[in-house]
C-alpha cells in the first residue's frame, strides 16, 4: 500500500474540512457605546473598533455620495480612508440628540498635514445601546 | 547539466530579489536623509515645475482653441460675405466636419454677434474682449475666444470657441460627475492647485495669448512630512516588490521540488508555503499598494466595490478575491495531481457503492463552503449583479464571476483528492461524483427557482454520475477547449443555485431597507444639517448684517453637511421682523408670502417662545418633497435655513429625471413599488404595482403577530412591515425564467472568459509534457474537432448577425415610439384648429400633462418652453437646438429627426418634430427628450439579447454533444477494424468482426474477415511445419545431448579394460574408482537431460483446481526471496481482493518461479537491482507483471525466447520459458513481454478470471486434459 494512504492522512483531511467550515463562522460585537471609545477609534484610525458598534449595514459617505455597506465591507472602506488620510487627532465639535438619533460631529485632523475634515457620525437606538448607522466625512 | 543550469538561474534570481530589498532599504535611508536636508529647495523646485506645467497647459489649450477658430473662419470664408443675419443650415453642416473635443463648443456669428452656425452645446460666451472667462452662475466657467473674421480689413463676423474649465452637475452619482480642468493638473502635479478665474488678484496670473490676465493660480507645496513620506514610499514600494517576488520565487522553487516527485508530504509543504505567501502578500499590501488613485487596476483593489472580513483579509477587495480563488484553485489542481500520480492501484468497481455516498457527502460540504463564500462575495459588495438592462457584465463583475468559478473548481478538486485518498479511487471519478453532491445541494437550495433550473441541475447530476463510472482522464487533457468549455458551463450551473440564493438575499435586504425608510418623514441627516447651519449662523454676527450676508452665508453653506448632501437644495435667508426676505442665497428661493406664512405659523406657537430656534417639516402641495426648515431669531431679525430634496424618487418617472436621483436612491428604488397604509387604507404610493386601496384582512392579522412578512402575490413578491404609524409594503417582481437565464448567462460569460487562460495553460502544459503535437491522432478526435469548428463557424456569424439585428430593431423601436408620440402631440394640437396657434395659446405644461410626455419647444435655434424646467435649470437640457436637428429640419426639410445625446455615461435618444406653417416652413420644433418607455425598451433589448445568447450557447452545446455522438458513431467501426488488425498481428484470429453497416466500411470489414480466415489457415499450416521442425531439432538435440556423456563413458570403460589387462592391482583399483565415478556422473547427467525433456514433452496429468493466484505468486516470491541476494529489491504488490483462477497450482508456481528466476539472473551484478511483481485485475483478466531493471533481451533474440532449447545463458536446457508458456496457455492465458536493451524487461502473464456465477459457458469451463 502506498505510504500516503494511511489513516492519519484521512484524519488530517477531515480536520482541514472541519477547520474550513468553522472559519466561516463570524461573531458580532454588541458592546455598550461610549463617546471616549469612539473618539479614540477616530484618533487612532481603528476601523474595527468603529464598525464593532455598527449594525449589519452602515451608510458611509467618505468625501463622496453616501452608499450603504455591510459592516464587513465598511471595515475596509474605513481602513482605506484611514490609510489615505492618516489620523492625527479628532476633536469633538458637538453632540446632538433627536428622537432615536444621536449625532456626533467633529474635526478630523490628518497626520502631518494642515488638512481638516468634518466627520459626522449618526447612531440609532436608545442609551446605552446605540448602533452606528452612518458616517459622513466632508472637506472643510 | 541542464538541471544545474536551471538551479543556478533560480539562485541568481533569488539573490537579485534579495539585493533589490537591500538596495531599496539603503536607498530609502540615503534619499530620505537627502530630502530632509534640502526640503525647502525641493518644495520650491516642485512648485516651480508645477507652475511651468500650468502655464504651458493653459497656453496649449489656447493654441488649440485658436487653431479651431481659424479653421472655422476658413470654412466661413467660403461663403458669401458678409453673412446673412439668420442661422445657416449649410454652414452649420460644414462646421460639423471640424473635430472638437468634449467640453468644447464652436459658434459662428455675424458682425452684430447674431448666431449663424454652431457645433456642440451652448457654453457661456458673453465677453467683449478676444480672450475671456465667461460664467453661467455657479454652474459653468468657460474660457472664451472671439476670433474675428476679417474680409478686406473689415470684420464681417466672429468665430467663438469656448471650453468649459469647470462645470457642475446638479447631483453627483454613478452617472454624473463634476468636470474641473484643474483636477487633471492636480493629478499630474501631485500637488494642490487653487485657481481663481476672472478679475482676481494673485501672485501668479493666468495669461491669455495676447497677454490679458484671465485669472490667478496658486500652487500649494507639499508639507515636509508629506514630501518625506512620499520619498520613503517609493522605496517602500520597491522593498515590498522585492519581498513579494522573493516569496513568489520561493513558492516556485517548492513547486519545482514538488513537481519531480509529488506526494502528500510535498503537497502539504506546497500548500503551507502558498498560504504563507498569500499572507505575506496581504501583509505587504501587494499588489494593491501599486494600484491606487487613477492607476488602471485601482478599481480591482478598491474596497468600495467589494470587501469582506471573512478569512482575515483574503477577500478584502475584488482583486484579492481573485488572487485567493486562484491560490485555492492551484492547490486543488496540485492535490488532484498528487493523488492522480500516486494512486497506482485502483480498486475494483465494487467499491462504487462505498465511494458514491462519500463523494456526495463531500459535495455537500463543498456546496456549504461555496455557499458561505459566494454569500459573502455577493453581500459584501456594491456591484450591481442583478441590473437587468445590462447584458454584458462590467469588468469587475466578470472578475467576481471568474473568481467564483475558480473557487468552485479549486474546492471541487481538493475535496475530490481528499475523498480519493480515503477510498483509493480514481480522483476523476470522485470529482464528478462530488459534482453530483453539489448539484443535490443546489436542488435543496432552490426552493423558489423555476422548473428549468431543476431539470438542468438534475440532468447535469445524471451526466456526472454516468461519467464518473467511465471517466479516467489525465488532468491536462481536461484543459483542452472542448472539455474546458463544458466543464466551465457545468461549474457555472453548479454554482448558480448558491449564487442566486445570495442574490435573492441581497435583493430582499434592499427591499426591507427601502420599506423601512419609505415612510420616514424626511431624512434625520437633513434635519441635523439644517440645525447645524442654523446654530453656526446664529454665532456669526456678520451674517446678520446686510453687507456681510452673502459672503458669510455662502461660506457657511459650502462648508456644512448640507452642501455634501448632494440630493438636496439648500438655502439661507435673512428675514426682517415681519418676515420679509432681506437677503437670500441658495436655490430654494423663498417668496415673501411663504416666509411670512411660515413665520406667522411659528410665532403663534407657544413652544417656540422658550427655545432659540424652531424646525418644521412641510410638504409642498402637489409634490412629494419634504422641506426641512429651521428658523432662529437674531436680534430683531430672523435667519431661515431650508433644505428640500433636489428630486425625489416618486417624481423620477423618466430616465432623464432618474439620473438626477442621488446615488443611494438610484439603486434603492430600482424596480420597486412602495405603499404606505394607515388603518388599512392606502395613503401614499410610489410606483405602479399597488392598485389595492385597502389591505387584505389576512395580511393585517398576520402582521398582528409579527413585525414583518414576505408574501408571494401573483407574479410579485411583497414585503409588509408593521410600523408605529401604519404598514409599509414594498413590492418587486418575482424572478422568472428570463431572470434566471439572464443571471446564469452573466455568470457563464465570466466562466467562459476564464476558459481562455485555462486553455492556454492547458495547451502549454500538454505541449511541455509532449502530449501535443500528438504522435498519433484519433480519427474520432479529428471528426469531433471538425464538428466543433463547424459549430463555431455557424454560431459566431449567427450571433453577430442576431446582435446587430436586435440592436438595430431596438433603435428603430425607439425612433418609432418617438415618432408616434410626436405625431400624437401634433394631432392633439390640431384638434384645436391650427397647430401653431394652439401651441402658442396653450402652455407647454398643460400640453405635456395632456399627452403624458415631457416636451421641449424650440423657436428657431432657441428653447422657448419646457415642461421640465428643472432640467433646464440643472443644465441637463441644452437651451440651443442641436446642430444636427437644425440641419435636418431647416436644411434638409425633414419633418422628423432624432439625435443621440450623452449625459455623463448615460446615453439617450431625443426626437424632434417640425411644426410647419401653412407654407410648409418650420416655425417651431417640438421635442420629446426621452421616452418613459426607454428603460422598458432597453430591458426588452437586454432580454432579447439574453435569449439570443442563451440560444447560441445552447446551440454550441448541442453541436458539441452531437459532434461527440456522431464522431463516436463514425469512428467506432474503424476503431473495431483497427483492433481486429492489431489482434490479427498478434496472431489472434478467432474473433470475427461484426458487419454493422452496408457502406464501404461494412465491405471493408467483410474483406478483412475473409482475409483473416485465410491468414489463420496459412498460420496454422506454418505452425504445424514449425512444430515438426522443432521436434526434429529436439530429436537432434537429444541425440547430441545423449552422445556427449556416452563418449566419456566409453573412454572410461576402455581405460578400465586397459588397466584390467595390465594386471596392475593398484592401478586397476584407482582406475576402477575413477571410471565408476565418471559413469555415475554421466548417468546422472543423462537422467537430468531425460527429466528435463520429459517434463517438456510429456502430456502432463494436470490437477486443475479453483485457486487464488495471489497465493501462488506469494509462494514463488517467498521461495525466490530466499535465493535472491540481499541487495536485490524484490517488491511484491498484490491487491486486497482475491484473484480467482482455474489452474494447476504446481504448474503456475513453477511458471512464476521461472519468471522471477530469469529476472534475478537478468539483473546480474548491476547496481540498484530491482524486481517488481505486480498483480491486478483488468476487466475479466488477471494481469501479472514481473519487471526487472536488468540488461534486457537483445532484439535478435526476442522472437525465440519461448522456443524450447533456447537460452541466453551458458547453463540449463533452455526450456524454462517454453514450459512457462505451455503452462500459461493450458490455463487459458497468455504470456508476453516488453523489453528495452540495457534498461530491463517486463514479463506479462494474463490469466482469465474464474467465473463465479452461472456464467459457465462450455468453452470457458473446459478443462485442459
Amino acid at each position: 500500500m502506498p505510504k500516503f494512504l494511511i489513516l492519519r492522512h484521512k484524519i488530517l483531511f477531515c480536520v482541514v474540512i472541519l477547520l474550513a467550515t468553522a472559519s466561516g463562522v463570524s461573531q458580532g460585537q454588541t458592546d455598550t457605546l461610549t463617546v471616549p471609545d469612539i473618539l479614540g477609534y477616530l484618533s487612532e484610525g481603528n476601523e474595527q473598533g468603529l464598525v464593532s458598534y455598527a449594525d449589519e449595514y452602515v451608510e458611509l459617505a467618505i468625501l463622496e455620495q453616501p452608499r450603504r455597506y455591510t459592516n464587513s465591507q465598511a471595515v475596509y472602506v474605513l481602513k482605506d480612508f484611514f490609510h489615505q488620510y492618516p489620523p492625527g487627532r479628532f476633536e469633538l465639535h458637538h453632540s446632538m440628540l433627536q428622537d432615536m438619533h444621536w449625532w456626533l460631529t467633529g474635526n478630523y485632523f490628518v497626520r502631518d498635514e494642515h488638512q481638516k475634515l468634518r466627520v459626522y457620525l449618526r447612531f440609532n437606538g436608545a442609551f446605552p445601546s446605540y448602533r452606528l448607522i452612518a458616517v459622513q466625512v466632508i472637506r472643510q | 547539466m541542464e538541471g544545474r543550469l536551471k538551479d543556478r538561474i533560480y539562485a541568481v534570481f533569488a539573490g537579485g530579489f534579495l539585493l533589490m530589498i537591500v538596495f531599496a532599504w539603503l536607498g530609502q535611508r540615503i534619499h530620505v536623509g537627502l530630502v530632509s536636508r534640502g526640503i525647502e529647495v525641493r518644495q520650491e523646485n516642485s512648485v516651480e515645475a508645477t507652475r511651468e506645467f500650468i502655464r504651458s497647459e493653459f497656453e496649449n489649450i489656447q493654441y488649440a482653441m485658436k487653431q479651431v477658430a481659424l479653421e472655422a473662419a476658413n470654412v466661413t470664408m467660403n461663403y458669401t460675405l458678409p453673412l446673412a443675419p439668420t442661422p445657416s443650415p449649410i454652414l452649420t453642416q460644414d462646421l460639423e466636419n471640424i473635430q472638437i473635443p468634449e467640453q468644447w463648443s464652436l459658434s459662428v456669428y455675424d458682425a452684430d454677434r447674431r448666431l449663424i452656425a454652431w457645433q456642440g452645446e451652448e457654453i457661456p460666451s458673453a465677453h467683449n474682449s478676444r480672450w475671456g472667462i465667461a460664467r453661467d452662475d455657479e454652474w459653468r466657467t468657460a474660457l472664451v475666444l472671439w476670433e474675428p473674421i476679417v474680409l478686406e480689413g473689415r470684420t464681417v463676423g466672429h468665430v467663438c470657441v469656448t471650453q468649459n474649465l469647470f462645470s457642475r452637475v446638479p447631483v453627483r452619482n454613478s452617472i454624473l460627475e463634476d468636470y474641473d480642468i484643474v483636477d487633471t493638473w492636480r493629478r499630474h502635479a501631485g500637488l494642490d492647485i487653487q485657481v481663481a478665474y476672472g478679475d482676481t488678484v494673485g501672485e501668479h496670473p493666468l495669461h491669455s495669448l495676447d497677454g490679458q490676465i484671465l485669472g490667478t493660480y496658486a500652487v500649494i507645496p507639499s508639507s515636509e512630512a508629506r514630501l518625506i513620506t512620499a520619498t520613503a514610499a517609493v522605496y517602500s514600494n520597491l522593498m515590498a516588490l522585492g519581498a513579494a517576488l522573493l516569496i513568489m520565487w520561493c513558492i516556485l522553487g517548492i513547486w519545482r521540488w514538488c513537481g519531480r516527485n509529488l506526494n502528500l508530504t510535498r503537497f502539504l509543504v506546497l500548500a503551507a508555503s502558498l498560504c504563507t505567501g498569500r499572507f505575506v502578500w496581504l501583509y505587504l499590501d501587494v499588489p494593491a499598494r501599486y494600484q491606487t488613485g487613477k492607476a488602471p487596476l485601482s478599481p480591482l483593489f478598491d474596497p468600495v466595490h467589494l470587501a469582506s472580513t471573512l478569512g482575515g483579509g483574503f477577500l478584502r477587495s475584488t482583486g484579492d478575491v481573485l488572487i485567493t480563488s486562484a491560490c485555492i484553485f492551484i492547490l486543488g489542481v496540485v492535490a488532484f495531481r498528487c493523488v492522480n500520480k500516486n494512486q497506482k492501484v485502483p480498486a475494483s468497481r465494487r467499491n462504487v457503492w462505498m465511494y458514491l455516498p462519500a463523494s456526495v457527502l463531500a459535495g455537500l460540504i463543498v456546496a456549504i463552503l461555496l455557499h458561505q463564500f459566494v454569500d459573502v462575495i455577493v453581500m459584501d459588495s456594491t456591484l450591481r449583479y442583478n441590473g437587468r438592462s445590462i447584458l454584458v457584465p462590467s469588468s469587475l463583475e466578470l472578475v467576481v464571476y471568474g473568481s467564483m468559478v475558480l473557487l468552485a473548481l479549486g474546492g471541487l478538486l481538493m475535496v475530490s483528492a481528499g475523498v480519493s485518498i480515503g477510498f483509493r479511487m480514481n480522483p476523476g471519478r470522485i470529482c464528478l461524483s462530488v459534482c453530483a453532491g453539489i448539484a443535490v445541494m443546489g436542488i435543496l437550495f432552490l426552493d423558489s427557482i423555476q422548473w428549468c433550473s431543476w431539470i438542468l441541475s438534475l440532468s447535469f447530476m445524471a451526466v456526472c454520475l454516468y461519467i464518473s463510472l467511465r471517466a479516467n482522464k489525465d488532468l491536462y487533457t481536461w484543459l483542452a477547449a472542448r472539455r474546458a468549455v463544458p466543464t466551465s458551463l457545468g461549474i457555472c450551473l453548479l454554482l448558480y443555485p448558491v449564487y442566486y440564493q445570495a442574490l435573492e438575499k441581497r435583493k430582499r435586504d434592499r427591499v426591507e431597507y427601502a420599506a423601512s425608510t419609505f415612510d420616514q418623514r424626511g431624512s434625520p441627516d437633513v434635519s441635523m444639517a439644517v440645525r447645524e447651519v442654523l446654530e453656526e449662523a446664529m454665532q456669526r454676527p456678520t451674517l446678520h448684517t446686510e453687507d456681510g450676508f452673502h459672503l458669510e452665508a455662502k461660506t457657511l453653506l459650502s462648508s456644512s453637511l448640507l452642501s455634501s448632501l448632494g440630493a438636496y437644495d439648500a438655502g439661507i435667508a435673512l428675514l426682517s421682523s415681519d418676515g420679509e426676505v432681506i437677503h437670500s442665497i441658495g436655490s430654494t428661493a423663498l417668496s415673501p408670502e411663504i416666509s411670512t406664512e411660515i413665520l406667522a405659523e411659528i410665532r403663534t406657537e407657544s413652544e417656540f417662545q422658550g427655545s432659540k430656534y424652531r424646525f418644521i417639516e412641510t410638504q409642498r402641495a402637489g409634490i412629494a418633497r419634504h422641506q426641512h426648515t429651521g428658523l432662529a431669531a437674531v436680534g430683531d431679525r430672523w435667519i431661515l435655513v431650508r433644505a428640500q430634496p433636489h428630486i425625489v424618487a416618486a417624481e423620477a418617472n423618466t430616465p432623464l429625471l432618474r439620473i438626477l436621483l442621488a446615488s443611494g436612491y438610484l439603486d434603492l428604488y430600482e424596480d420597486l413599488s412602495l405603499a404606505s397604509y394607515r388603518n388599512g387604507q392606502l395613503v401614499r404610493t410610489f410606483g405602479d404595482r399597488f392598485a389595492r386601496y385597502k389591505l387584505a384582512p389576512d395580511i393585517v392579522s398576520d402582521l398582528a403577530g409579527q413585525q414583518s412578512i414576505w408574501r408571494h402575490e401573483g407574479r410579485y413578491l411583497t414585503y409588509y412591515l408593521r410600523r408605529d404609524t401604519g404598514i409599509v409594503a414594498a413590492r418587486m417582481t418575482r424572478d422568472g425564467t428570463f431572470d434566471h437565464l439572464y443571471y446564469l448567462l452573466r455568470l457563464v460569460t465570466g466562466g467562459l472568459l476564464l476558459c481562455i487562460p485555462f486553455c492556454a495553460v492547458g495547451y502549454a502544459m500538454q505541449w511541455r509534457t509532449g502530449l501535443i503535437p500528438r504522435a498519433r491522432l484519433r480519427y474520432q478526435d479529428k471528426v469531433m474537432n471538425a464538428f466543433l469548428l463547424l459549430g463555431v463557424v455557424a454560431v459566431i456569424p449567427v450571433g453577430i448577425a442576431g446582435y446587430s439585428v436586435v440592436t438595430e430593431e431596438n433603435e428603430k423601436a425607439v425612433q418609432s415610439w418617438l415618432r408616434q408620440h410626436l405625431e400624437r402631440v401634433e394631432s392633439t394640437l390640431a384638434l384645436g384648429g391650427n397647430s401653431i396657434t394652439a401651441l402658442e395659446r396653450s402652455p407647454i405644461d398643460s400640453l405635456s400633462a395632456h399627452v403624458g410626455l415631457d416636451l421641449n419647444l424650440y423657436r428657431g435655434t432657441k428653447l422657448i418652453a419646457a415642461s421640465r424646467r428643472q432640467l433646464i435649470e440643472d443644465r441637463i437640457v441644452d437651451v440651443r437646438l442641436p446642430a444636427e436637428v437644425f440641419v435636418a429640419i431647416y436644411g434638409n426639410a425633414e419633418r422628423f429627426t432624432f439625435v443621440d445625446h450623452k449625459l455623463g455615461n448615460f446615453e439617450y435618444t431625443a426626437g424632434y418634430r417640425a411644426i410647419l406653417d401653412a407654407k410648409g416652413a418650420p416655425v417651431y420644433v417640438l421635442s420629446v427628450p426621452t421616452l418613459p418607455e426607454a428603460e422598458r425598451i432597453e430591458e426588452e433589448r437586454a432580454r432579447t439579447l439574453a435569449y439570443l445568447f442563451g440560444a447560441m450557447l445552447g446551440l454550441g452545446i448541442l453541436v458539441m454533444f452531437t459532434g461527440s455522438v456522431l464522431a463516436r458513431a463514425l469512428a467506432q467501426p474503424i476503431a473495431r477494424l483497427q483492433q481486429g488488425l492489431e489482434e490479427a498481428a498478434q496472431g489472434k484470429f478467432e474473433r470475427v468482426l461484426p458487419v454493422e453497416s452496408r457502406d464501404e466500411i461494412g465491405a471493408l470489414v467483410k474483406t478483412f474477415n475473409t482475409m483473416q480466415g485465410q491468414l489463420f489457415e496459412s498460420r496454422q499450416k506454418l505452425a504445424s511445419q514449425q512444430r515438426k521442425l522443432a521436434w526434429r531439432e529436439m530429436a537432434r538435440q537429444i541425440a547430441h545431448e545423449i552422445k556427449n556423456p556416452l563418449t566419456p563413458m566409453k573412454l572410461s570403460i576402455q581405460h578400465l579394460q586397459h588397466a584390467f589387462e595390465n594386471k596392475n592391482q593398484s592401478g586397476f583399483k584407482r582406475q576402477f574408482k575413477r571410471t565408476t565415478s565418471t559413469l555415475v556422473a554421466q548417468i546422472d547427467s543423462l537422467a537430468h537431460i531425460a527429466n528435463e525433456f520429459s517434463s517438456f514433452a510429456r502430456l502432463p496429468s494436470r490437477d486443475v483446481v479453483d485457486l487464488d493466484v495471489r497465493s501462488v505468486i506469494r509462494d514463488a516470491y517467498v521461495l525466490m526471496q530466499a535465493e535472491a541476494s540481499s541487495d536485490i529489491a524484490l517488491d511484491l504488490h498484490l491487491p486486497d481482493t482475491p484473484l480467482p483462477v482455474q489452474g494447476d497450482p504446481g504448474e503456475l508456481r513453477r511458471t512464476y518461479i521461472n519468471l522471477i528466476k530469469n529476472a534475478l539472473e537478468a539483473v546480474g551484478d548491476r547496481k540498484n537491482r530491482k524486481i517488481t511483481i505486480v498483480a491486478r485485475l483488468i476487466g475479466e483478466q488477471i494481469l501479472t507483471e514481473v519487471t526487472d531493471n536488468g540488461r534486457g533481451i537483445p532484439r535478435e533474440m526476442q522472437e525465440r525466447i519461448f522456443e524450447p532449447n533456447f537460452s541466453t545463458k551458458t547453463s540449463g536446457a533452455g526450456l524454462g520459458l517454453a514450459i512457462a508458456r505451455q503452462a500459461v496457455e493450458l490455463s487459458g492465458g497468455q504470456i508476453s513481454f516488453t523489453t528495452e536493451h540495457g534498461k530491463g524487461t517486463t514479463m506479462r502473464v494474463t490469466l482469465p478470471l474464474r467465473q463465479t456465477s452461472m456464467d459457465h459457458s462450455p468453452e470457458k469451463s473446459r478443462k485442459p486434459k
